[in-house]
């Protein structure tokens, strides 16, 4: 494989990402959930970049869109993570019963939605302004609007004011979400 | 992989819901999702309250340039490790390859050999009449054939008709070599063509007075007859080879994704896409990405030996995957590859007389890498080893 052909992953569906960018982009969250099955820091890392490295390799599968490519990673996070606790299992530092659920689709489920959940959330904040940010973080805290408008020394309207500025920028950026309905079926 | 895909759908929903809001449909589809278990309500419930800071200490805290710098290193030493297998897994192959001629020696009536399997599948030979012959069994019968064509056994046609001065329609012929045969094909100007297993070629019968045009698809070997007058030109779906008398390796199996030419001898012309076009020299190859109309013509230093191997009847692997290595197998033996997991990626260099079984190839490739095979019936599971 040349240099130039790793530096981007091209999908079956025609879109290409320059792979670079993905890896800066998306390392962080994949940290992050790994911290859902393995402590160490060390060897989670290792787990992430090795996942990276079969990415890049590209040898093993083309995949049909970014969508796949998220699943895939999200699955081979996990099995080297069990991986890696069925092997500290033998020197006992796992106990059972925990790393028994977390082997369960239940516990992946939660996992994935969670941490995928939270890492778009954090995206979506970071590309509003600062006072619509404010407003909207004291929201996620499940706070109403009157609560908003005290703490912030603002008037109710200019909180729902702020709000609706979220909306129609979020909404831009995320799209309308029926097409995609195929998927659940 | 679809229940993720799934999750990710689901992550989009609840991230809309809770900054943005859910219009009516998307609402409908939270919701149904939400009702089919306690376990999806109890995920759900527990981001109706997040803390942005802590969103911030958890995505914000990891430098990823930094990280982004031990991928570079650890790639580096993944090429380093990949090379040094390989020369290690060379010498296996090497050594394996001739244990197994003396053993096979002995029990020589047991080998299922590349020949035998090619039986079974019959070459057609299209006429420019449109008709299609079978030509996999000669002497036994008499087939008709066009005019000034010959038909000689162990796999080899010849056209002799002197190519017309005339100007008039050239009529056409195809050969169409299945899985598991190679054949041997000397065209009207004395152009000798070694195809591949699984390849198609179409030809004039004889070739007209201004230019010699065929096209392919799969592999082919040419030794062109030398005539400045008239170019001779491959051409295949993705791009076309130009030459003046000279010697090449057209390959353009789609399952592998690329299409190359590798140049033995003399000087060719590979153009592709939107007109771009690259001359290269003995020793080079030309690339184009099948995949990707925007590609540009990659140009690369070869072993050129290493890639006409398959014509004297040899396997020759040079840092190939086993991705690719089982797409060959598949090829020559006529079997259908089926892998039972997914596994990492694996490298191998190593030369192998294909004249030996299928049963003893796998073997080879079983004594070197972290999978084994079992065959069925023409068709190879592929398995990772147990540790």
């Amino acid at each position: 494989m040349t240099e130039e052909q790793g530096e981007y992953i091209r999908f079956l569906n025609g879109e290409v990402l320059v792979f670079k960018h993905f890896f800066k982009e998306y390392f962080s969250k994949f940290f992050a959930f790994t911290s859902r099955f393995i402590d160490d820091a060390y060897v989670r890392e290792d787990i992430v970049q090795e996942t990276f490295i079969i990415v890049w390799s590209r040898h093993l599968k083309m995949f049909d869109s970014e969508v796949s490519l998220q699943a895939f990673i999200y699955r081979t996070l996990r099995n080297k993570c069990l991986d890696y606790i069925r092997h500290e299992k033998i020197k006992e530092r796992y106990s059972n019963e925990f790393s028994r659920e977390l082997e369960t689709s239940d516990y992946l489920m939660q996992a994935i939605i969670d941490e995928e959940s939270r890492f778009l959330i954090h995206k979506a904040i970071q590309s509003l302004t600062p006072q619509v940010q404010a407003v909207i973080k004291l929201h996620l805290e499940g706070k109403k609007n009157k609560e908003i408008a005290e703490e912030m020394g603002i008037s109710e309207t200019t909180v729902k004011f702020h709000k609706s500025v979220a909306y129609r920028e979020l909404n831009k950026s995320l799209g309308h979400l029926f097409l995609m309905v195929a998927m659940l079926s | 992989m679809k229940e993720i895909s799934q999750y990710l759908f689901i992550a989009k929903l609840i991230c809309k819901e809770r900054i943005a809001g859910l219009n009516d449909s998307e609402k409908k589809q939270l919701d149904s999702w939400r009702n089919e278990s306690e376990k999806r309500e109890r995920v759900f419930l527990d981001l109706q309250r997040i803390s942005t800071e802590e969103l911030e200490k958890r995505y914000d805290n990891v430098d990823v340039d930094l990280k982004w710098e031990s991928f570079k290193k650890r790639q580096q030493q993944r090429k380093r490790n990949i090379r040094m297998g390989v020369a290690v897994a060379a010498s296996i192959c090497l050594l394996i390859t001739s244990g197994l001629w003396l053993w096979l020696g002995t029990l020589g009536e047991e080998r299922v050999v590349l020949a035998e399997q090619g039986r079974q599948n019959n070459v057609c030979l299209v006429l420019s009449t449109g008709e299609m012959v079978d030509i996999s069994n000669v002497g036994q019968e008499e087939v008709k054939l066009d005019k000034g064509t010959k038909l000689y056994e162990g796999n080899r046609l010849e056209y002799v008709r002197p190519d017309s001065l005339h100007k008039k329609e050239l009529e056409f012929n195809q050969l169409i070599i299945p899985k598991g045969t190679f054949y041997h094909l000397v065209l009207s100007d004395g152009t000798k063509v070694w195809l591949n297993a699984d390849s198609k070629i179409k030809y004039p019968v004889s070739f007209g007075q201004d230019k010699r045009e065929v096209s392919l698809r799969g592999e082919g070997y040419f030794e062109v007859a030398k005539d400045s007058t008239r170019p001779f030109i491959v051409s295949t779906d993705k791009m076309d080879v130009r030459v003046l008398g000279t010697t090449f390796d057209v390959n353009t199996y789609e399952d592998e994704g690329k299409s190359f030419v590798v140049l033995v001898e003399g000087l060719v012309e590979v153009s592709a896409g939107k007109g771009e076009s690259r001359i290269i020299t003995p020793g080079y190859m030309a690339e184009v990405n099948m995949h990707d109309v925007q590609a540009k013509i990659q140009i690369s230093k070869c072993d050129p030996e290493h890639y006409i191997a398959w014509k004297n009847g040899n396997f020759s692997f040079r840092n190939a995957s086993l991705t690719e290595i089982l797409k060959r197998v598949s090829r020559y033996y006529d079997v259908t590859v089926i892998r039972e997991q997914v596994f990492e990626e694996e490298y191998y260099t190593g030369d192998v007389s294909s004249d030996v079984s299928l049963e003893s190839l796998l073997a080879v490739i079983e004594s070197s890498t972290s999978v084994s095979f079992k065959v069925e019936r023409k068709i190879v599971y592929v398995q990772k080893k147990r540790d």
